[in-house]
């Protein structure tokens, strides 16, 4: 321990929060690995949940991983888990989570760490299993060689199955059978059983399924959400860390179809929670923790059937106690001014928004639904109820951008601003300050977008220039994204099996914290493509034909091919989609059994 | 109504910094369902403050904070409730309530007590170090002044800061200034190690904090009486 004296946050690596589970009797340890730093990792609901599920059963034990900082990477022996200091080689399976691109040198850091051989086929029977799941596995591919098996969709139910599976077959049959018999579960996905031929220009020309693994691999998902187990008793940590509140997940799913976002169409169907569901699981956290603030969780809380009177009846309730309630994700649209009092009523805090692009014609390209009168009279509900600081979420680079629409964000920002000062002094609250984040798009699988090229970086860094010029305006400020790590996402986001090769030598050659401004090198991804005669734009910014086989066609996430080709089509054309609570836009989850379409 | 309540840390909860520990008293107080008063405001925190910080790492015996509560509590249910509450490393020792004319913990402190443990590798590196403290002590005595250099790196001369210094069969006991002027243990601490020569590591583990209450130095639950 005495190691702790000399290393920032030491609370990072000792564990012993209050709810954290220990068990002696498990017959399978379970790793539950996030692939940064702790602050990171204890702020995604997904590892909460994954960690009550799992514990829950009385024969499998799971444990945290996070990745440990610079400082201790150097100074550790083995990667360890928090709970029983139980070093990452001697878990059975190891579950990762794959939330976004620019984690995936932390993914080879931890398996290193962790003295776990970092190709899959170098494991032998007393390694564990190694599993990755998440976001990223719409397009698991980059990651192929590192990983035995992904799940593709939610994990409550398969990870259960998984260990169950294990628990039969592993140490009687050994590992090949095991990774088998998994193949064949609903929602899993071992490389290893498929290979990919390429044509001579380098795209996919087939994935041939081996050993009777299915052709297409299915997402599974949790068809009784409303019932399905949530966060009763998360781990609270000591320190702070990036959320640090109550979250309650209360709908899964969007209705919306913006054409660029990903989470929208793979998190289909779109399932509710009801309100006394909601209302029991967040009592129970607030006895559990202590916490003064309630988050609810959701792709676009305004969808939520009525929403104000949640969120009304948990203000009320929590009144006395102190503890606010706020909602991460509101469409301009939604935000009522009913809502917008309650949700100042114990701190006042500012309000967020997403418009995504500045002008109407882009706003209807990407399928976005909302007018600018919307957007107006909602920040005008929220000044009146007392909010002075906002923050508005744009992206750069979106398919058939002009200039002229960048010019309208401008505009937009300006009249958002200006309508806070029409508002008579004694009515609004001191000064405004507007944050304007500005990202660069990045065509995503699984999406309208995915056969578009992205911006080049260029571009992307000219029309920066341009922005940051025009909004040079008193009380706005405003922050972009670098280019060369939206450039590498793009990369691996539709990249195929090969890129396995980059990662590793970029890895080898001390990609770290990509995520992390102060450790990303796009310089040493730039070695490991030359060295590896990659060529990244090949990726990133080529348009793909409509009949392109994707390197992630195997991967069903359930969202039907010819759907996506349509919107891409009717995005051509600045023709919109109705949310599906309006008219179902037949996206393929009707196969599923969705029902969204029938007049709801 | 105003208490004072004394606690302990230990093991993983050494390593919480002044900035969470009051975050994790908050969020006990909340789970325990204890009624305290707020701050006005539009941020509305839980009127509650520390007699004096510890730092990252260091355990305790004895640490206090004070908050208000909206009525009058049972102070035996509150220990209780705030146990039942809070991980093993973290417990309550006791709670007693102070009048409103008593002043804030914070502006009465007097001294800490510590205890550092020099974890040696064996009799030789005990030896040393038993060697570099009468050393030490002697200088003190004899000079009345030593100086030496702080955590930022500040001459400082520790001598009139040293209020007790004992070595006892495996560990030294100290008790040193903590109002407007303090010693951290580990400046101590890191003095023994230079004028010895050697690296070894230690534990600090503060045994009470101490304060002026009516033109006396006492124990900080003496102020309830």
């Amino acid at each position: 321990m005495n190691i702790l004296k000399s290393i920032e946050k030491p609370a990072r690596y000792t564990g012993g929060e209050l709810n954290c589970v220990y068990k002696t009797d498990a017959k399978l340890n379970f790793a539950l690995c996030f692939a940064d730093v702790y602050e990171v990792g204890m702020s995604h609901l997904g590892i909460s949940i994954l960690y009550e599920v799992i514990n829950a059963h009385k024969d499998i034990y799971a444990q945290r991983v996070f990745c440990p900082w610079v400082d201790m990477q150097k100074n550790m022996d083995c990667l360890c888990s928090l709970e029983m200091q139980t070093p990452l080689h001697e878990f059975q399976m190891i579950g990762i989570n794959l939330s976004y691109e620019m984690c995936y040198s932390n993914v080879l850091a931890m398996l290193d760490l962790g003295k776990i051989p970092l190709k899959a086929k170098d494991r032998g029977e007393d390694m564990p299993i190694v599993v990755g799941g998440g976001a990223c596995t719409v397009n698991p591919e980059p990651l192929a060689e590192f990983f035995d098996l992904f799940v593709i969709g939610e994990g409550e139910e398969i990870t259960i199955k998984l260990c169950e599976l294990y628990l039969s077959v592993y140490s009687a049959e050994g590992r090949k059978e095991f990774l088998e018999q998994a193949a064949q579960l609903r929602g899993v996905y071992v490389p290893s059983l498929y290979e990919v031929v390429y044509n001579a220009d380098n795209t996919v020309m087939e994935i041939i399924p081996q050993k009777n693994a299915p052709s297409k691999i299915k997402k599974c998902f949790i068809e009784d959400f409303n019932n399905a187990p949530s966060v009763t008793k998360p781990v609270l940590p000591y320190i702070s860390v990036v959320h640090d509140r109550c979250v309650a997940e209360i709908m899964r799913g969007c209705s919306n179809g913006c054409r660029f976002c990903q989470a929208g169409y793979i998190m289909r169907p779109i399932r509710i929670r009801n309100e006394e569901n909601i209302k029991a699981n967040i009592e129970k956290v607030i006895n559990a923790t202590g916490y003064d603030e309630i988050s609810l969780s959701s792709l676009s809380a305004g969808d939520y059937p009525n929403i104000s009177r949640l969120v009304i009846d948990l203000v009320k309730q929590y009144e006395r106690q102190r503890v606010s309630v706020s909602l991460p994700s509101m469409r301009m649209d939604s935000y009522i001014s009913e809502l917008s009092m309650a949700l100042q009523q114990i701190r006042k805090t500012g309000i967020t928004f997403a418009p995504e692009a500045g002008s109407q014609r882009l706003r209807d390209i990407i399928n976005k639904n909302i007018t600018e009168e919307e957007i107006l009279n909602t920040a005008k509900a929220a000044y009146e109820s007392g909010v002075n600081s906002v923050k508005l979420y744009f992206m750069i680079g979106l398919p058939y951008e002009t200039y002229e629409d960048l010019d309208e964000m401008v505009e937009l920002i300006k009249k958002i601003r200006g309508l806070f000062y029409e508002i008579p002094r004694e009515k609004r609250s001191g000064y405004l300050t507007i944050t304007v984040s500005a990202s660069c798009f990045v065509p995503k699988a699984c999406t309208a977008f995915m056969w578009e090229a992205q911006d080049t970086m260029e571009s992307f860094k000219e029309k920066q220039r341009y922005l940051k010029e025009k909004l040079h305006i008193k009380g706005v400020k405003f922050n972009y994204h670098d280019v060369y790590t939206s450039f590498l996402e793009s990369v691996f986001a539709r990249g195929d099996r090969k890129l396995s090769q980059v990662l590793l030598k970029a890895y080898e050659n001390g990609a770290k914290f990509d995520a992390w401004r102060e450790f990303f090198s796009y310089n040493i991804y730039k070695a490991a493509f030359e060295e590896l005669n990659i060529d990244p734009h090949f990726y990133a910014d080529r348009q793909r034909d409509d009949t392109e086989i994707f390197p992630f066609e195997h991967i069903d996430y359930l969202i039907s091919k010819e759907f996506l080709l349509k919107e891409k089509k009717k995005a051509q054309k600045c023709e919109v989609t109705k949310n599906c609570h309006e008219k179902c836009a037949v996206c393929g989850l009707q196969k599923e059994g969705c029902i969204r379409g029938e007049n709801i | 109504m105003r208490l004072c309540v004394k606690y302990s840390r230990e093991n993983c909860a050494c390593y919480i910094s002044h900035l969470d520990m009051q975050r994790t008293f908050g969020r006990a107080l909340r789970r325990g369902k204890i009624n305290v008063l707020f701050s006005l405001g539009f941020n509305p925190h839980i009127r509650m403050s520390f007699a004096s910080p510890l730092s990252v790492g260091y355990a305790t015996k004895g640490d206090y904070f004070e908050v208000m509560t909206q009525e009058d509590e049972d102070i035996s249910q509150v220990k209780e409730k705030l146990n039942s509450v809070l991980t093993k490393d973290i417990r309550i020792i006791s709670v007693i309530k102070i009048e409103e004319s008593v002043k804030k913990l914070m502006a009465i402190n007097h001294s800490a007590a510590y205890e550092i443990n020099f974890l040696w590798k064996n009799d030789f590196e005990c030896g040393i170090i038993k060697d570099a403290i009468k050393e030490i002590d002697n200088k003190i005595c004899e000079d009345n002044v030593y100086l030496t250099k702080d955590r930022k790196d500040r001459e400082v001369d520790i001598s009139p800061l040293i209020y007790e210094m004992k070595v006892n069969e495996s560990n030294l006991y100290v008790r040193l200034a903590n109002s407007q002027v303090a010693l951290n243990p580990a400046v101590l601490a890191e003095e023994i190690l230079k004028v010895g020569h050697i690296n070894t590591p230690y534990l600090i583990v503060r045994q009470d904090c101490f304060c002026t209450y009516k033109g006396n130095v006492t124990n900080f639950e003496e102020i309830g009486n």
